[in-house]
């Protein structure tokens, strides 16, 4: 067997937003505090599974990210050992770590502009500088692989969507996946997250059975997931969305020099500043065609 | 030497140059080595903000075939070397301009070969390359001719787009059937730009072709010096005065395709049943024989709803422009550059830990550390690289919303 660490860096949406509504309602959904529950018994079970096995837990709000475990103060990873005795205290720490870090993060949100959407994209780029410094850590010869998780609840935020992309596009050429799951509507952004970069994508039908889904699909990296029946892949939709009125578009008009995207003719680029000429926009369009018939018939 | 153009470093003062490295306590010079590649990466990063770049660029990519391409200065030898970061420049080439076009012109005996067409798919040009290094380097190289040749198309596309021509050139000297000054005066009335990157030495005509054209021209100190050079031509250029600016017409095709596992028809899809049925895309109808190209799958143009297995294309029906919006988002960090985060001392800091990466600063290995100027976040040297060299995205400035 290889001894190659296996680092998985979880983010979890911590923003109350979608909960708000199910404090009152009947025990049948999934309330605040069985979801963080689910993610502890998850993050454990991941830690005993292999031990090459190491976590990080980011949590996120609506506008503050914070590093959950290991603890910011204490640096120092704490290895798991094989003996029982030992590796039920690596998992006390965990349990006590997250808990301690959880309640003071969720105590100092601010209350006053809850957003539906969350720090996602920051915990993200935070999680990838990350993983960019263990990866400069690395000793030669050492073999260890990447991963991020990140389980949403609330809608995407269009505003995060350059952002969001950058860190995606990152992700991607430091070959780390990026798996999501999201208990809310489907995620556009978070599908095309996945689909880049080859992770797996869930939006979990049933809030109550979190747990089973977390462990069925992302306890195991890469070569397990070949061997598991895996949630059939939908196509992911790349359309963009209009820079003008932010509405999914089939055929659009595209800045040539900033490539802003619009879904009409306008006069004036609203990203550069460039002036069209309209007229121009006829002869550009003939010259292609003229230049493409040429080709041809030579 | 790139920066001054009038003068050489020879003729330039005598400079103490090894006063620079200071040795410390222990007499090694690794620290003093390390700051000054710090600075250096540092100041390659710095970009200039809001300038306007050439984002659709069709490039003709000359590469000399003579004789002085047998030489063996670079290892293996010329042909060999640069063929491959030419290959390695093509994928570079196609992850900053995602829309746009590369062709490949080889000049030797005198004459020019058109090795491939402006076209935008990677992969088939780095395939044709493949094969030149089996080709034999004789005789000697046209510059005119492989002008005149990308002349020819260039002049042709769009005046949005910026029209560049890339030498390679291992010769000294240039065989042509005419004057070159008079193919160089064309090139500049056409506004194609011209750049030389030289494997021997410098000569006086392929400075004069880039200077008239405002091109790059760079002679090679050694391999690495040379994978630099093409990365920097592998970035958009900042456009030129006359340049036009146009809206391009774009399609945004969709994927559309039966899963593999189990035959069940994906769900996203509303469209009727004429799409699902195994057919030939359009990219691949060319080729004839094989099954290549022959699926359920693929990108469906919306407007005469021909079918390709590849993005981005031309639609070769009604030759629309076909891309997904992940493309174009690819280069948008060219235009919203991040600003450079200022170098503060660390007991100027209130935050003990870098924001990124969480690593709790130390006296000793951090006497710098890096301030973002809009969020006042406080960055270690590793994370500024890589928020300016690779994410494009200042994680503290997120709170703030898209960066403007
Ligand atoms: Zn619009
Ligand atoms: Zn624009
Ligand atoms: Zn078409
Ligand atoms: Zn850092
Ligand atoms: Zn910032």
């Amino acid at each position: 067997m290889s001894s190659s660490i296996k680092h998985l860096v979880v983010i979890i949406d911590l923003n109350p937003f979608y909960w708000s509504d199910k404090i009152s309602s009947t025990t049948t959904t999934l309330n605040f505090k069985q979801y963080l529950k689910i993610i502890i018994q998850f993050c454990n079970a991941y830690i005993a599974f292999d031990i090459n096995h190491r976590l990080t837990i980011i949590g996120c709000s609506n506008n503050e990210t914070c590093f959950l475990y290991p603890d910011p103060t204490n640096e120092s990873l704490i290895i798991p050992t094989v003996t029982k005795t030992n590796l039920f205290e690596q998992l006390f720490v965990i349990d006590r770590v997250v808990e301690n870090n959880l309640k003071e993060f969720i105590e100092n949100l601010s209350p006053q502009h809850i957003s539906s959407g969350s720090m996602i994209t920051m915990a993200l780029t935070q999680a990838l500088c990350y993983i960019n410094r263990l990866i400069r850590d690395t000793l030669p010869g050492e073999k260890n692989s990447f991963r991020i998780l990140i389980i949403q609840t609330t809608t995407d935020t269009s505003k995060q969507y350059m952002n969001f992309m950058n860190a995606v596009f990152t992700s991607e050429k430091i070959n780390v996946p990026i798996d999501g799951c999201i208990l809310n509507n489907d995620s556009s952004l978070l599908q095309q997250a996945c689909d880049l970069t080859s992770g797996i994508y869930l939006r979990v039908p049933d809030p109550n059975g979190l747990l089973q889904y977390l462990l069925w699909l992302y306890l195991t990296d890469k070569e397990v997931r070949k061997m598991l029946a895996l949630p059939t892949k939908v196509a992911v939709d790349y359309r963009p969305a209009c820079f003008c009125h932010h509405k999914l578009i089939d055929t659009g008009y595209v800045c040539s020099v900033c490539l802003s995207i619009y879904c009409d003719n306008t006069s004036t680029c609203s990203t550069c500043r460039s002036a069209f000429d309209i007229n121009n926009q006829s002869i550009s369009t003939s010259n292609g065609i003229t230049d493409s018939s040429r080709r041809q018939i030579r | 030497m790139d920066d001054n153009d009038d003068q050489y470093r020879w003729e330039s003062g005598y400079e103490r140059t090894w006063e620079v490295i200071q040795e410390d306590e222990s007499g090694s010079i690794t620290a003093t080595v390390n700051a000054i590649n710090q600075k250096n990466r540092r100041k390659e990063l710095a970009q200039l903000p809001n300038v306007r770049l050439g984002m659709m660029r069709h490039l003709y990519l000359v590469l000399d075939m003579s004789d002085a391409m047998k030489d063996q200065d670079l290892r293996p030898n010329r042909l060999f070397c640069s063929i491959e970061l030419l290959k390695e420049f093509i994928f570079l080439y196609f992850d900053s301009n995602p829309i746009s076009q590369i062709g490949i012109i080889i000049t030797r005996k005198k004459r020019t070969e058109k090795i491939s067409e402006l076209a935008g798919n990677p992969r088939s040009h780095v395939a044709l390359l493949e094969q030149l290094k089996y080709q034999e380097c004789e005789g000697e190289a046209s510059i005119q001719n492989a002008l005149e040749m990308g002349l020819q198309t260039l002049k042709h596309m769009p005046k949005y787009s910026s029209r560049e021509m890339l030498f390679v050139l291992g010769c000294l000297t240039t065989c042509d059937p005419g004057n070159i000054s008079q193919t160089i005066k064309i090139c500049k009335e056409n506004e194609i730009r011209c750049s030389v990157i030289s494997l021997s030495a410098e000569v006086r005509i392929f400075r004069k072709l880039c200077v008239d054209t405002k091109g790059l021209y760079h002679v090679i100190v050694d391999s690495s010096h040379f994978q630099e050079l093409l990365q920097i031509h592998s970035r958009p250029l900042p456009a030129l005065d006359k340049f036009e600016s146009s809206l391009v017409r774009m399609g945004f095709p969709k994927y559309r395709t039966y899963t593999t596992s189990n035959a069940n028809i994906s769900s996203t899809t509303t469209s009727s049943t004429k799409h699902e049925k195994a057919s030939m895309c359009m990219c691949h109808l060319e080729q004839r024989g094989g099954t290549n190209g022959f699926s359920i799958g693929g990108y469906f143009c919306p407007t005469c709803e021909s079918k390709y297995c590849e993005l981005p294309t031309e639609c070769s029906i009604c030759h629309l422009t076909l891309v997904s919006a992940p493309h174009l988002a690819r280069s948008y960090h060219f235009l919203f550059p991040i600003e450079q985060f200022i170098e503060i001392t660390l007991d100027k800091s209130i935050s003990k830990k870098c924001f990124a990466c969480q690593h709790i600063f130390d006296e000793q290995k951090h006497k710098n550390i890096y301030q973002c100027t809009s969020c006042k976040n406080v960055f270690c040297f590793e994370c500024d690289l890589f928020i300016h060299g690779t994410i494009f995205t200042c994680p503290g400035c997120i709170r703030y919303g898209q960066l403007k």
